[in-house]
């Protein structure tokens, strides 16, 4: 990049909403380029105050100065999977899930093992956000996430024994659901920034109310069982745990973040426990406790580009109680089928391409995967963020 | 493998990426792009850094973002900026704009020392700007952080001094000028060696 842009990037930091006039001689005159003037001081003293533009799949870690500034802008997340999961390993459906002695067991009815599988899925997730300052200690944020979740399932024979010849394949079909998920609201609490703001500490209390759906349907196909006039045909069925828009209950999602930043470098990290605040649902069942860790470092090329790396882990318990709906051999209605642990890296890049005014991108992949009795597993994730803060 | 599957998501997203841009930018208020003050002022960065030769501008990509922040605040507030004159052809006109002044306060003129002291704070910014001027080896974040004091105490004082000329205080404006004149001895000390000396005296 050319010095000259480079410097004309620096001075895009500086510069937000209020429009100046760089003008000739005059008292009006004068008074816009003071005000251009002053506008770039405060700017210089702001972008102290914040950290270096974190990933973007990053929530609840910094909070600005000043009552009345804010940012908002819109997230999106992509989250692919694909095969299945026995633990850590990766299993076949066929050889390892729906053998009737030794494969997946299934928890209701007479079918032994599990005879509704996903192939794949993937969950889009855009989500409008806020992060408003109300004093110089408290920011309120908000968060409405809209989801739209894709499962390519396939549904066996009920017929297993210990020849997988016998393990027809029914038939295989798509389920969908699409909504609004569970909106988040809260404060973030600042509580330390050091003098120089080299090291700073934002504590996260927010809670997730139960907007999202948990009674979501869709057509499927039945797996074939002996005297069954509906096997492989479609009916509409609701559809599993991980395919509803939301948990059902009221959540405390609550943790601490911190951040620094060094020259050009910046760093942090948060822990934020997802803890469902209902023993379950209007339909008996909740998520289980959600504890996440993730670290991340970023790197200034210019003043307008950033890179980052970040590692996360989550585990997450079992799904509590169940839904009697969803009684039924498919591996998404199965609670033992839910939480694990996870370990994730990523690496991101975000540019400052207009004043103020962000868009980030984060793509992320499994590092080791162990999760609780079978589930999909993940491939990628990608988090795309448009951020657009007003002073 | 991974790299793989990394080129194949990109190429999947990418499209998506397009479309939240285009989201973005269109979102984007039209203040900031009406921002003609901050276009005016990118032009004549823009032309400044054109000028300088190679050395100058490695030393000036190397400069940290407050740094250039201070240098664009104190620019933002010249209006006049010159293709000719050089930085010892400006300091002379500041100068005489300091003499008007203290001859508008000697004879109790808030014409003339308010007019000159404005003239003074929004003097002509030298051709190629400040920076050429001031040697490579000042040309660091370290010796650059005293610059936006220094402005202050010189620019700042001398428009304090033509409000308080134009309120007819002209106690108060005789004060400033010794402030003005510590900004401006302060500067010199850091950027300026001793002026006028002769190589070929013994």
């Amino acid at each position: 990049m050319k010095t000259n842009n480079l410097l004309i990037a620096a001075v895009a930091l500086a510069f937000v909403a209020p429009t100046q006039a760089f003008a000739e001689y005059g008292d009006d005159a004068y008074k816009d380029r003071v005000a251009l003037s002053k506008q770039i001081k405060k700017m210089k003293n702001m972008r102290k105050q914040l950290p270096s533009p974190p990933p973007s799949g990053l929530f609840g870690v910094y909070a600005f100065p000043e009552k009345g500034q804010y940012v908002t802008g819109v997230n999106f997340q992509q989250h692919e999977f694909d095969g299945l999961l026995k633990g850590s390993d990766s299993v076949a459906a066929t050889s390892a899930i729906i053998n009737n002695s030794t494969g997946a067991p299934n928890q209701f009815g007479a079918v032994p093992s599990l005879k509704v599988l996903p192939n794949s899925a993937k969950a889009n997730v855009v989500l409008p956000f806020i992060n408003y300052t109300i004093d110089d200690k408290i920011a309120l944020v908000a968060m409405a996430p809209l989801i739209e979740k894709t499962s390519n399932m396939e549904s066996f024979s009920a017929d297993g024994s210990q020849d997988y010849s016998l393990y027809d394949s029914v038939g295989k079909f798509t389920i969908k659901s699409k909504g609004l998920g569970d909106v988040k609201f809260g404060a973030l609490y600042k509580a330390y920034n050091s003098e120089d703001n080299k090291h700073n500490v934002i504590i996260d209390a927010v809670l997730s109310a139960p907007t999202g759906s948990i009674e979501e349907a869709d057509q499927q196909i039945a797996p074939m069982t002996a005297g069954s006039d509906v096997a492989g045909q479609f009916s509409t069925k609701r559809l599993g745990y991980g395919m509803q828009l939301g948990g059902g209950t009221w959540d405390a999602m609550v943790g601490a973040a911190y951040w620094g930043k060094e020259d050009k470098w910046g760093y942090g990290a948060q822990y934020l426990a997802t803890i469902p605040l209902e023993d379950e649902n209007k339909n008996g069942w909740r998520f289980g406790d959600k504890h996440e860790l993730t670290a991340w470092s970023s790197y200034s090329w210019e003043p307008t580009l950033v890179s980052s790396f970040r590692l996360r882990a989550e585990h997450q318990d079992e799904l509590h109680g169940l839904d009697p709906v969803l009684a039924a051999p498919g591996l998404g209605a199965q609670p033992g089928n839910y939480g694990g642990k996870i370990i994730e890296a990523s690496v991101g890049v975000n540019y400052m391409y207009a004043p103020a005014k962000n868009i980030s991108i984060e793509y992320i992949t499994p590092l080791s995967q162990d999760r609780n009795g079978y589930q999909l597993e993940k491939e990628s994730a990608i988090a795309i963020s448009w951020r657009n803060a007003f002073f | 493998m991974l790299q793989n599957k990394l080129l194949k998501t990109i190429k999947t997203y990418s499209l998506t990426a397009a479309i939240a841009l285009s989201v973005g930018a269109t979102m984007v208020p039209s203040t900031v792009s009406a921002n003609s003050g901050m276009d005016d002022l990118k032009k004549v960065l823009q032309s400044q850094i054109d000028m300088m030769k190679p050395e100058l501008q490695s030393k000036v990509k190397d400069l940290s973002t407050d740094t250039k922040m201070s240098i664009m605040a104190i620019l933002a507030m010249h209006s006049r900026v010159s293709d000719q004159a050089t930085l010892r052809q400006v300091m002379l006109e500041v100068l005489s704009d300091y003499q008007t002044m203290s001859m508008g306060i000697m004879t109790d003129s808030a014409e003339m020392t308010a007019d000159s002291a404005r003239r003074l704070a929004n003097h002509r910014i030298p051709v190629g700007g400040l920076l050429p001027y001031l040697g490579l080896e000042n040309i660091n974040d370290g010796k650059l952080a005293v610059l936006e004091s220094f402005n202050d105490s010189v620019e700042g004082n001398a428009i304090k001094l033509a409000e308080a000329a134009e309120k007819g205080n002209m106690g108060e404006a005789a004060a400033l000028l010794g402030q003005i004149s510590t900004g401006c001895v302060g500067c010199h000390a850091v950027f300026r060696e001793y002026p006028g000396t002769s190589d070929l005296l013994k």
